[in-house]
């Protein structure tokens, strides 16, 4: 039973700390960072933590000092509840044995649900989804280069179209892509959406539609059926082999969720709901270099702060927004592609941006900051319902690992893996990982009505 | 039942959505009417925030929420006499947000083909069941092509201050509501 002994005896407390830590679970050892340049003679303070509290019997044997303001309107300056966790957790099974193992599928402690894209159903049987859109053809094939500049200029560019070439050449006869024409939504009518006036300089048809392929081609005969239509990306995917994942992992995924478990019962103690979701630094080892330093988490506020959307997944996202925002160390590495995207994402798809809201200005891409969970785990309770779902979409997460399903309510498969699935959606630019903990011990504590949205 | 007073909201969503693309977000902007009267207006502050969950939508909800003399009392639907006017189709996550909220109706400008939760991508307001939030109807058309226009200079990125290509005025503003329980069936 420990609680930050040795050097971190050594920090005073500070509501403004200068100083920073977290607990690494495979070296039992506590990092300790400054958040902000240290003048000469300035005292190294941390932040305590407002209030201690413990495990019950049968529950591994932990303390956390919690925040006592979790609501984010608060001013919050260390921008993350830090976790103090003891570094002793002798329930731990995963602390037992070789950490550099490699576990098989089934001495994992949870279970992974394959989120299979809605699209992967172009594969089996030759045919493919397609989309309409607006062309032109271009006799003069002087005047091509001109009108691929005035395109760009005029913004066509646009990333839909990504999986496509955007000349064709049959014969003597150059086709020119435009741009997208398909309105096909329940509400609006099926006329397509307005075509592009093309300057009169330009010799050209009138622009005119047509179907083309909706998603690049994944293999050999794709690229053949779908190129016959319209000139089509060849993007194949990665293998869709799951990660491995070691013993000394598993362990660190066993502290996350006995550290959540606690924030959730505590959640619930104090009248919230008891739903909770922990992002934990990074998992650290030869491999894996951790892309974050600093645990968050969060739980459900929506009672306290009158708010009803104040879910614990929304509430650790802006925590971790919030820090980002104001730590001035360099948090923000350049992703590695090959760490951050699940292995199902094509290449293709992870460069697809959307029309709304995920993207950063070109001038915050070229600064190398990245979205704020790219290849971050989260973990969480209760399945999230649709929002908090779409909410780690929009934030790039790369994998969840969740407690409790919630089957009427929740937005990432539920407990069959079959329900509404929002990484799942054919249309959705990022795919994340889907896990089920394995429950291990009494929940009682995370008991909530089956229709809330968690 | 044409009603003017869509066009006007909706021009104040689009001056919203206006001030994000100054603002180098991606333009999307909201208004949200209570009794003939807008209770907040807000726009997408992703970039600002570094957080991609902030839309415009979200935005306006706090206001709203945080405001006692908009939300004198927390009751479970907070919204249900409150319109919505956005310029583009909901995402799945705010067509969620304001399904939880209770809200009474939306009318949007554009489709939202990538992450639209009001139909094009997942039918969050109608489609999906769930066992406590009302479902509501959600009409997209209204100052479509402004929407449109405002994104296609967003994502312009070589030359900012290139002119702007016009649309062909073949459509005009929708006026008439279209029925949605019959739109939905054919989907
Ligand atoms: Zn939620
Ligand atoms: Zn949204």
């Amino acid at each position: 039973m420990a609680l930050a002994l040795g050097l971190g005896s050594l920090f005073n407390h500070s509501d403004n700390p200068n100083v920073q830590f977290s607990i690494d679970t495979s070296t039992e050892s506590i990092r300790y960072t400054t958040t902000r340049r240290i003048e000469a003679d300035e005292e190294l303070c941390i932040f305590y933590g407002h209030k201690l509290w413990f495990h019950l019997a049968g529950q591994p044997s932990s303390a956390v000092a919690l925040r006592e303001k979790d609501g984010y309107e608060n001013d919050d300056s260390l921008g993350g509840l830090d976790i103090l966790q003891d570094i002793y957790c002798g329930s731990n099974p995963f602390k037992d044995g070789d950490p550099s193992d490699i576990l098989q599928e089934n001495e994992l402690p949870f279970e992974r649900i394959r989120v299979i894209p809605e699209d992967d159903s172009d594969d089996i049987d030759g045919a493919f989804r397609t989309i309409l859109t607006w062309v032109v053809d271009v006799p003069d094939p002087r005047s091509i280069t001109d009108l691929l500049k005035w395109m760009k200029s005029a913004g066509l560019e646009t990333p839909e179209l990504q999986h496509l070439k955007r000349i064709r050449r049959v014969d003597s006869l150059t086709t020119i892509l435009l741009a997208t024409a398909s309105t096909s939504t329940p509400h609006s009518s099926s006329s397509p959406a307005p075509s592009i006036p093309i300057p009169a300089n330009f010799l050209t048809s009138e622009p005119y539609t047509l179907e083309v392929p909706a998603s690049a081609a994944l293999t050999i005969p794709q690229v053949k059926a779908k190129s016959a239509m319209w000139p089509t990306i060849y993007a194949p995917k990665r293998k869709g082999e799951p990660e491995k994942w070691t013993r000394a992992k598993a362990a660190w995924a066993w502290d996350a969720v006995s550290t959540m478990i606690g924030a959730a019962e505590e959640a619930g103690k104090l009248g919230e709901l008891p739903i909770a979701s922990y992002v934990p630094a990074s998992f650290v080892d030869s491999s894996n270099h951790g892309e974050m330093t600093q645990s968050f988490v969060a739980y459900d506020t929506r009672r306290t702060s009158a708010h009803p959307l104040r879910h614990s997944v929304m509430n650790v996202v802006r925590k971790i927004a919030d820090w980002r925002a104001s730590s001035s160390t360099p948090s923000l590495r350049s992703p590695d592609p090959e760490l951050s995207d699940p292995t199902w994402v094509t290449s293709a798809s992870s460069q697809i941006v959307s029309i709304e809201n995920t993207l950063p200005p070109p001038a915050a891409q070229r600064n190398g900051s990245h979205y704020l969970l790219t290849s971050l785990t989260l973990f969480t309770t209760h399945e999230p319902c649709v929002m908090c779902s779409m909410a780690l979409l929009h934030s790039r997460v790369k994998e969840i690992i969740v407690v409790v399903p919630m089957d009427k309510t929740g937005g990432c498969g539920g407990s069959s893996g079959k329900g509404t699935c929002v990484p799942r959606l054919k249309a959705v630019n990022h795919r994340f990982g889907i896990a089920g903990w394995k429950i291990d011990r009494e929940m009682d504590g995370l008991t909530i009505d089956e229709d809330v949205d968690a | 039942m044409a009603n003017p007073q869509h066009e006007k909201w909706m021009a104040r969503a689009i001056s919203m959505a206006e001030e994000a693309l100054e603002a180098n977000e991606v333009p999307v902007g909201c208004v949200f009417v209570r009794n003939g009267t807008i209770i907040a207006e807000a726009r997408n502050r992703t970039n600002e925030l570094r957080n991609a969950t902030r839309h415009a939508e979200l935005e306006a909800i706090d206001s709203i929420l945080s405001d006692p003399l908009l939300t004198p009392q927390q009751i479970q639907h907070p919204l249900s006499e409150t319109i919505l006017y956005v310029t583009v189709e909901p995402c799945i996550m705010c067509a969620s947000a304001l399904r939880q909220t209770g809200i009474k109706e939306v009318f949007f400008g554009c489709e939202n083909e990538r992450f639209g939760g009001c139909g094009s991508v997942l039918g969050v307001n109608q489609e999906l069941s769930h066992p406590n939030h009302p479902s509501y109807p959600a009409v997209g058309g209204y100052g479509r092509e402004a929407a449109i226009m405002l994104l296609r200079r967003f994502y312009m990125t070589e030359n900012q201050n290139a002119p702007v290509p016009k649309l062909k005025a073949n459509r005009v503003l929708k006026t008439e509501i279209p029925k949605q329980a019959d739109g939905k069936s054919d989907s």
